[in-house]
Formats: C-alpha cells, sequence, structure tokens
C-alpha cells in the first residue's frame, strides 16, 4: 500500500512535466517549470489544496490491524502425526477448544503438552464424551486413537537403570565443639522458631526467616486485635499439636514404633538363631573331645 | 438398683406375668433367640428373686466381680475388652450399648412397657405371619413346578429351569423380608452376632458392604486402572479386607516393604449361600522392564482350593495350607527399585467349582514372571469376586529386604529418560559470548565463562 500511494505523486509530476505546454507563455518562467515538478507528498499539500480523495483513505484502510493488542500467538504448534518430546507444545487457546488426550498434559492456561515421547494424534472418542475432541500422542505413528475400550494401556517405562549411589550419611546434629547445630523453640501464640548456630556461638534464625517474621506488606505484627475467635482456635490447635502432635506425625510416629517393634524381633531372632548354632557347635566339640 | 428401678419393679413384675409372647408357627429363618437368651448375665436384678446385696463402693477384688467385668455385653475396662479380644470372645457391640445394658434393668423387648411399641410390634409380627404363609404357599409351588413334566410346558425344559429359577428367588426373597423388620435381628445384625448361614444376614451384610466399601473398592479398580490392565471387566461381589501384621490397610495405601515382608491376612466374606473353593492371587502390575522400555507382571502369591463359604472370614494367607488350600507359589514380600513409579500390588480372589491342580499352577506359574489374570481365569475356569489393593514404593529398608530374600536388582536406580531438544543448536549469543574469545582478555575479569 505504502509503495502505492508514495508512487502517486511522483507518477503525477512526471506527467505533469512532460505534457507539451500548448501556450508557452513568456511569462512561463523557469520557477514555474520547477513548481511542476515539485513532488506532492502526504496530506499536508491535500490539506493545503483542500482537496481529499476519498479513494485515499479507502485504499487497504481496512485491511489495517489493530496495533494495539499484542499477538497472542494461539493454534496449533504441531501437526497430526509429527514426531515430539515430552514438553513440547502441541495447541495454544483460550478454554479448552481441544481437550488433552491419550498421553499429554493439560496446562494453566489450557495449553496442550506432550508427556511422553511420540507422535501427535488429533482425534474424537464418543465413549469419553460426546462432542469433545482430544489431542493424544502414540508410541507409534501407526496407532490410531482412541486406544479399543477394555484393552491394556499402552505404557512406556520411559526411563534407564544407572547405577544406585548409596546414600551419604545424614547431616550432622551436633557442631564439632559438641553444641547442637540447632535448636527448635516451640511457641504457642506465634510459629515455631528454629535457632541455627552462627559462626560466632549465638543462635539465630536464617535470614530468610527473619523476613518472614515482618509479616505481609501493610500488616504490623501485634497491632491488631488480640484474639479473635479463630485466632483462639488455633491457639488451642497448636497447644494441641504440641502435646500431641499432628495426625500426620501421629502416624508417621506410630510406622515408627512398629518399625522398631518388628527391628527389635528380627534382632531378637537372629540372636537366638546365633545363640542355638554357637550351642551346636560346641556340643559337637563336646562329642569330639572324648572321642 | 437405682431408685427408680425400685420404684417400676412392681409394674414390671405384673407385666411379666400378663403378657406372653405369641407362639411362633413356623421355624424362624433368623436366630432370633427367645428372650431368656438375650437376658444378659445381670439376670439376678430382673428376674423375681430378691435383688443381690448392692456392690461395696470400695472396689472389690474378688474372683466373682472380676467374673462380671468379663462379660463381653456389659464390660467397658479396657483391660476386660483386651482380653476378651484374646480369648476370643470379643465385647459385643459399642460401649455406649454395653453401658446402658449394664445401668438399665434388661428388660426384654416382648415386656417393655410402652403401649405405642407393643402396638407396632404386633403390627410387624401380623406381617411376619403373612410372609410366613406365603412362603409355605410358595414352597409348595417351587415343588409343584419341579414335578411337573416339562413336555407339558410350552416352553420345554428350558421353560421349566426358568420358572424354578423364578420360584426359587421369589422365595429367598420372602425368607429376606420375613425376618428384616424384627427388631431382634437388627440388633443382633448391629451387634455383629449375625449367623451368616441365614439369608437375612447375609442380606443386611451385603447391603452394608454396598454402601461404602465396595464404593471405595470400585473406584480403586477405576482410578488404578486395575480394570483394563489386568482384567478388561470385573464387578466384586464379596468383601475382601486386607490386614498386614495385625492392622488393617486402606484399599490403595502405600505400604512399608519391611511391613509387607510377611504375607499379609485377609478377611474374606461372600454373601451368596453355598461351598465354594476360593482361590487367592497376589500380582504387581508395575514391574519395569527396560530391555522392552514398557511393565511387566508378577505374581507374587497364588494359592486355591481353599474351601470356603458365608460363615468363614479370616483367611490368612501364612495359613493357607491349615485352611484346606494348597499354596501355588509363595509369597514373594513386594519390592520395588528405586526411582520406579510406584507398584499396584492386586489381590484377587477368585471362585470356583472344582478342585484345580496345583501341581499344574506350579508349572504355569511357579516362574512367577508374567503372570496374566486373564490366563489364571480361564485355565481354573474361575471367576474374580473379591479385590483388595496396595502399593509398594522405594524406601529405606528395601535394599536389606532384597538381601535377605536374595533378590537381584538392588543395586540399580530407575532415573528418567532424557530427550535432545528437537530444535537445530543455535550459537550463544549476548555480551557475555561476544566477549569469551582472546580480544577481549583484559575484561576476562568481567565476563562469566560459558560452558
Amino acid at each position: 500500500m505504502q509503495l502505492r500511494t508514495l508512487r502517486r505523486p511522483i507518477q503525477a509530476a512526471a506527467v505533469n512535466s512532460c505534457r507539451p505546454q500548448a501556450a508557452a507563455s513568456p511569462a512561463c518562467s523557469l520557477s514555474n517549470r520547477f513548481a511542476l515538478l515539485r513532488l506532492d507528498v502526504g496530506h499536508s499539500s491535500t490539506g493545503i489544496s483542500g482537496r481529499r480523495w476519498a479513494a485515499v483513505k479507502s485504499q487497504g484502510a481496512y485491511k489495517l490491524k489493530n496495533k494495539k493488542t499484542i499477538p497472542k500467538k494461539l493454534g496449533a504448534k504441531r501437526t497430526g502425526d509429527q514426531y515430539v518430546i515430552p514438553g513440547n507444545i502441541l495447541y495454544k487457546q483460550r478454554g479448552t477448544i481441544w481437550h488433552a488426550g491419550e498421553n499429554t498434559i493439560l496446562g494453566r492456561d489450557h495449553t496442550i503438552h506432550a508427556a511422553v515421547a511420540g507422535y501427535v494424534k488429533y482425534y474424537r472418542d464418543p465413549l469419553r464424551h460426546p462432542d469433545r475432541q482430544y489431542i493424544g500422542v502414540v508410541f507409534s505413528k501407526v496407532d490410531k486413537l482412541p486406544y479399543p475400550p477394555n484393552s491394556p494401556r499402552v505404557r512406556r517405562l520411559g526411563m534407564v537403570a544407572v547405577q544406585r549411589k548409596t546414600s551419604e550419611a545424614a547431616p550432622a546434629a551436633l557442631s564439632t565443639s559438641g553444641i547442637p547445630l540447632k535448636v527448635v523453640r516451640k511457641a504457642i501464640q506465634k510459629e515455631t522458631r528454629v535457632l541455627h548456630l552462627q559462626s560466632d556461638y549465638s543462635y539465630r534464625e536464617h535470614n530468610w526467616e527473619i523476613g518472614r517474621l515482618v509479616g505481609a506488606a501493610g500488616q504490623v505484627q501485634g497491632a491488631g486485635k488480640t484474639r479473635s475467635r479463630r485466632s483462639s482456635l488455633r491457639v488451642r490447635r497448636r497447644k494441641k499439636q504440641i502435646v500431641f502432635g499432628t495426625r500426620k506425625s501421629e502416624a508417621r510416629r506410630r510406622r515408627e514404633r512398629r518399625m522398631e517393634i518388628i527391628q527389635r524381633a528380627a534382632e531378637k531372632k537372629a540372636k537366638k538363631t546365633a545363640e542355638v548354632e554357637r550351642m551346636a557347635a560346641k556340643g559337637k566339640k563336646g562329642d569330639k573331645t572324648p572321642a | 438398683m437405682s431408685r427408680c428401678q425400685q420404684v417400676g419393679r412392681p409394674i414390671l413384675r405384673s407385666l411379666q406375668q400378663g403378657v406372653s409372647s405369641r407362639p411362633c408357627s413356623a421355624a424362624l429363618f433368623s436366630t432370633t433367640t427367645s428372650r431368656k437368651e438375650d437376658v444378659v448375665a445381670d439376670t439376678s436384678a430382673s428376674a423375681s428373686e430378691p435383688p443381690p446385696p448392692p456392690p461395696p463402693s470400695s472396689k472389690p477384688i474378688d474372683e466373682e466381680w472380676r467374673q462380671r467385668r468379663l462379660d463381653p455385653n456389659t464390660t467397658t475396662l479396657r483391660w476386660a475388652e483386651k482380653k476378651l479380644i484374646k480369648a476370643g470372645t470379643p465385647p459385643i457391640g459399642s460401649r455406649r450399648r454395653r453401658v446402658a445394658i449394664r445401668t438399665s434393668a434388661d428388660i426384654p423387648f416382648e415386656q417393655l412397657p410402652y403401649q405405642a411399641f407393643q402396638e407396632a410390634r404386633k403390627i410387624l409380627q401380623d406381617d411376619r405371619q403373612e410372609k410366613l404363609d406365603k412362603i409355605v404357599a410358595a414352597t409348595a409351588r417351587l415343588r409343584f413346578i419341579e414335578q411337573t413334566d416339562p413336555k407339558t410346558l410350552q416352553g420345554g425344559e428350558a421353560m421349566k429351569a426358568r420358572r424354578i429359577d423364578s420360584a426359587r428367588k421369589y422365595l429367598d426373597e420372602l425368607k429376606i423380608q420375613a425376618d428384616i423388620n424384627d427388631p431382634q435381628v437388627k440388633r443382633r445384625f448391629e451387634d455383629g452376632l449375625g449367623d451368616m448361614s441365614k439369608p437375612i444376614y447375609r442380606h443386611l451384610a451385603d447391603r452394608r458392604w454396598r454402601e461404602m466399601e465396595r464404593k471405595i473398592i470400585v473406584q480403586r479398580i477405576n482410578q488404578f486402572f486395575i480394570v483394563p490392565d489386568l482384567l478388561p471387566k470385573f464387578e466384586p461381589t464379596a468383601d475382601v479386607k486386607l490386614f498386614f501384621r495385625g492392622e488393617k490397610v486402606a484399599p490403595g495405601e502405600i505400604m512399608d516393604s519391611r511391613i509387607t515382608e510377611v504375607p499379609p491376612s485377609l478377611r474374606v466374606q461372600v454373601f451368596d449361600k453355598g461351598e465354594r473353593l476360593l482361590s487367592v492371587a497376589v500380582v504387581d502390575a508395575d514391574v519395569p522392564n527396560t530391555e522392552n522400555d514398557s511393565f511387566d507382571r508378577r505374581c507374587h502369591f497364588l494359592a486355591a482350593n481353599i474351601p470356603w463359604d458365608p460363615t468363614k472370614s479370616s483367611l490368612p494367607l501364612s495359613r493357607v495350607a491349615a485352611a484346606g488350600g494348597d499354596v501355588a507359589v509363595p509369597w514373594l514380600p513386594p519390592f520395588s527399585q528405586k526411582g520406579s513409579p510406584y507398584h499396584r500390588l492386586a489381590i484377587f480372589v477368585f471362585e470356583h467349582k472344582d478342585r484345580v491342580d496345583p501341581e499344574h499352577l506350579k508349572k504355569l506359574y511357579g516362574a512367577r514372571d508374567g503372570f496374566a489374570v486373564q490366563s489364571f481365569r480361564n485355565a481354573t475356569h474361575s471367576s474374580p469376586v473379591g479385590f483388595n489393593m496396595f502399593r509398594s514404593v522405594w524406601d529405606e529398608g528395601t535394599a536389606a529386604l532384597m538381601e535377605r530374600h536374595n533378590i537381584p536388582g538392588a543395586e540399580i536406580e530407575f532415573k528418567r529418560e532424557k530427550y535432545e531438544s528437537l530444535k537445530p543448536h543455535r550459537k550463544a549469543r549476548g555480551w557475555e559470548a561476544k566477549r569469551q574469545g582472546p580480544k577481549y582478555k583484559f575484561l576476562e575479569k568481567y565476563v562469566k565463562r560459558l560452558a
């Protein structure tokens, strides 16, 4: 469009200059000649001339896109049967125009990603939903989606076996000088504080924890109402937790106790068998000596 | 005895003499006992005998008092409850109920001095009588159909069979309907004293199971994809509860490998009448296979020919042989290698009419690997009736457990497969990338080295 609009005044100027002058009066001087050659650029000249062509506005103006929005670049990013690897984006959309089918993941903004390495399939599954359309990924290109109902799922391990690293020793609870590395201070009214040993043998929270202590922006600790119903309930809950532990911790403790019992029983059994063996060996020896 | 009880005693006594229970013409289908049996141990207080001297306020330590505390109907003491559970006669009903029985004069149902209640009982008994009459008629009809010559019927032999089936179904329904409104039946069932050989208690137990527990099992079957992965179709009809080391395990729970080292104990409750044989199979549905890049199945336990009926419930897998069954594949503790996704351990209970040869099963499935539930079902002509499951993951005890049982593969760890990016390689760009070369050696101190 731009090229055409720019070309027009040049063209006009060229035509003017080439036109044979019918009455070449003596008054028609060199300046006039130059005036004819002058380029007529932009609306400033039309403003001066007072003429405005409707065609100028109409030409291509409707084709202009609204420049005030950023393009969202939605739509299909992978076609059917195309190879993808886990995490590849298959489709970007607003809402679920397409639904996540076999081996795909629906993102937070409804973007559909591949969950496995394979080939993209666009399909419908009337048994799952009568009018939804799905995007899926299959392991071999010839496979068709949806898979027949009641057939075992097609799965891939997607893992490689490597040598297992034996775990390192647990981090020490005591420092080299024999004092604990951290102290847990349980508080009923406030959060439980964990104090860590510093290089100068003082105990304090980590810097990020100190940052947390300040609380959220615009909130001054201790300035609010001292006891709401909710807060009193919270205090009660924390007291209970300190005494009895949470349900989860209770379950964990029970499990640990159980494990301990099992361990002890196993040790006892091992000891007993060792004892029996020892006795048997002794008996044998005893038998042998008189012989 | 409390003051108000003392006041009410003369009325009660007169009631006991006046009201007599209606004679029952037909046999009971439930084990509703006569009221004599239902009266709990503390009969001395309610009968015509003079009341015993009230127990002294200080705790007596005599044997008689101890014995009274050990009554499963009335005790609420922890030590007594424990002792009763150990003795195999667990305390009956809730503690609240036991307290209520202990503290109230235990008047039998027939003698409760409430007019509306007694009128209601009369209506129920009339209804029961009606059902009993119908049962007599239905039984006669069934006998008549059985004796008819199939040639006289329009549909022949098939029609006769269908009619017998329908008549039997109607009879079973009537048997349940006759007892379903009996308050004593309801009470016995809720106390856990129901006799499962009676149709009414089986019906009530089935209804209670379907209310919640079956729904949970069906949900596990669907959400853990047991149905397309191990069996194409499966509707559980028997209740299977799972216990490891005496503790109940919720269906689908992730279990510690050290706890699952010993075989579990099952509580299998079937709700249809008759003797049958059960088979139990424990299958790991997620054995990683790196060669084919897929998952295999493994049999962890297989036992067959366990005689079973509705009155039985406890089935410890360590004592299958004692229960009369054959162990084809002994218990292998579940384990999962480090990094592998959780393993689903599915416990299937099958039902079959004929005995299966355990040697044949050993030959087929002794290798454990590649066990297919469908193939087992077809080979033994059995149908799956019960299901339960748990899960296993790698934990601190797994390595030692695998060593103890000589299971190879503990030194392996599974890591996620890495994929090369599909995008072409692009040269590094930016300020730092530009200043990597020798030309900018003087800036070395300020430029981060790119790999």
